[in-house]
């Protein structure tokens, strides 16, 4: 179904292209929350996402690759919001906004907390793939694709930014005990 | 007290936490923007095709690296473009020529005497890369590894692979400068950013437009890293990553001559003459798996 939609889409149809939305518009969204940790941003970069992509759809050649092609747009998009957003807010910390995922109760807020400005410090590209692989599942070789680089770059930041991660909740637990012993 | 439990856990489920539907407020504006937003007509050189071949054979083209044209067509829209700097890479391995000789211009055939094929490949030992050797062309190899502090200002440095023309008119140089950020985006506007400091640095001239001048270019056909050309005044420059390079370096390949210099006309320009060069580039180092023959097995393991 997807594919005739793309198909359709690709020829100037506006209502499959709206239906393109419909399908993959949530996912999109939850990925570009995720990497940029804003929902005005998140909103922009997958607003510029649907919009290229429906300017470039016609040079699309394999309709099958639709959502990975797409996926590819909205994470691009979420770096330049990520670098529009830190010229100007690099002090300022957006809350934690809950939506219809809330707060998963087997994340402790200490966690949540340590999470939130560990992940905060990495990168833009390094958030991605954590995101692609933590949250939407993707397999590396996948990620690879979406991301735009060799197989060997996601690793090495998957890597990476898993570690920064996991030292952070280690340090989190090491000082809550110290603070508040059992 | 603290339960501990395994990170990997806790930190899926953190990232399950937060909206998951597209608001409506957002889905309107695509819609509403639809009607204004003209689709790009589709050609021949439709340029996103995400590749599905074996894993060997990828490998085999992936090794073939090149320095290749097109798929920054949205990058030179303006800024507002510029997020989306990973977007359709060419497909095509072939560097597109820029221009032809002005009509009148009484020089040998460009096609002629720039056929990439037939040049020899010329290996880097400073540096790792390969790029071809046009014939009658002498080659004087970096004697040391190029820094900002010894060779910034040194627009002969030693510290550059140069190849000569026949007649010693015409330089062409290659090399690597180190990068302060290992992990620097892969996208064209931080390249451009980027070229704009180095060309600062190196006391080069118009730095201010560049802008208006670059020509994106992709390393590597199968994932775009972006590249850049720029014409100076006194040379043209191309700066480029293919995002394995050991130590985090960026290859800088130039032709010392300005586009319309008389010693460069018999190539159609230095700009094409550069083009030449690059398309004969593999800009990954011979101990990347992928450059060698044995591409096979640099196992893509997937998950």
């Amino acid at each position: 179904m997807q594919v005739r939609l793309v198909e359709q889409a690709r020829d100037g149809d506006e209502v499959a292209f709206s239906e393109l939305i419909d399908l993959d518009g949530d996912r999109c969204y939850a990925i570009a929350y995720r990497i940029l940790r804003d929902v005005e941003r998140a909103q922009d970069a997958v607003q510029q996402a649907f919009l290229l992509a429906w300017r470039e759809l016609p040079r699309l050649r394999d309709a099958e690759r639709f959502e990975v092609w797409l996926h590819r747009l909205v994470v691009n998009a979420c770096y330049e919001e990520f670098r529009r957003y830190r010229r100007w807010s690099v002090n300022i910390r957006a809350l934690p906004v809950d939506g219809p995922a809330g707060p998963d109760e087997t994340v402790s807020i200490d966690d949540r907390d340590a999470l939130e400005q560990a992940f905060r410090r990495l990168s833009p590209e390094h958030r991605a793939v954590v995101v692609l692989h933590h949250h939407a599942g993707y397999p590396l070789a996948s990620i690879a694709e979406v991301a735009g680089v060799p197989l060997g770059t996601v690793k090495s930041r998957l890597h990476y930014a898993t570690r920064i991660l996991r030292e952070a909740l280690v340090v989190d637990r090491v000082e809550s005990r110290k603070v508040r012993p059992a | 007290m603290n339960t501990m439990r395994d990170p990997d856990v806790t930190l899926a489920a953190w990232l399950d936490e937060g909206p998951t539907d597209l608001p409506d407020e957002t889905r309107r504006a695509i819609l509403t923007a639809l009607p204004t937003t003209s689709q790009a007509r589709r050609g021949p050189f439709a340029p996103w095709r995400l590749s599905r071949m074996k894993t060997t054979a990828r490998l085999a083209i992936g090794a073939l690296v090149a320095i290749v044209a097109g798929g920054g067509a949205l990058y030179l829209l303006g800024p507002s473009q510029y997020g989306f700097g990973g977007l359709p890479p060419s497909p095509s391995p072939i560097v597109v020529p820029s221009q032809a000789p002005s009509p009148g211009q009484s020089s040998p055939s460009p096609a002629a005497t720039l056929d990439p094929t037939t040049w020899a490949t010329y290996t880097s030992t400073q540096y790792g890369f390969k790029i071809g050797q046009p014939p009658g062309w002498t080659v004087v190899p970096a004697n040391r590894a190029w820094s900002f502090a010894t060779d910034a200002q040194d627009w002969l440095s030693p510290a550059e692979d140069a190849f000569f023309a026949p007649d010693r008119s015409v330089r062409v140089a290659a090399w690597a400068v180190p990068l302060t950020d290992p992990q620097m985006n892969q996208s064209w506007p931080d390249l451009e950013r980027w070229v704009v400091d180095y060309c600062q640095r190196t006391k080069n001239t118009g730095c201010a437009t560049i802008h208006d001048r670059v020509v994106p270019l992709c390393v590597e056909t199968r994932d775009c890293h972006p590249a850049l050309l720029v014409r100076f005044a006194d040379d043209v420059q191309a700066f480029g990553f293919g995002g394995v390079l050991p130590q985090g370096k960026m290859v800088v390949v130039t032709v010392a001559r300005g586009e319309s210099d008389s010693t460069v006309a018999r190539y159609g320009g230095a700009t094409r003459l550069l083009e030449a060069f690059l398309s004969t580039m593999n800009v990954w180092p011979p101990a990347y798996p992928e450059s060698q023959d044995a591409a096979a097995t640099f196992v893509v393991t997937g998950n």
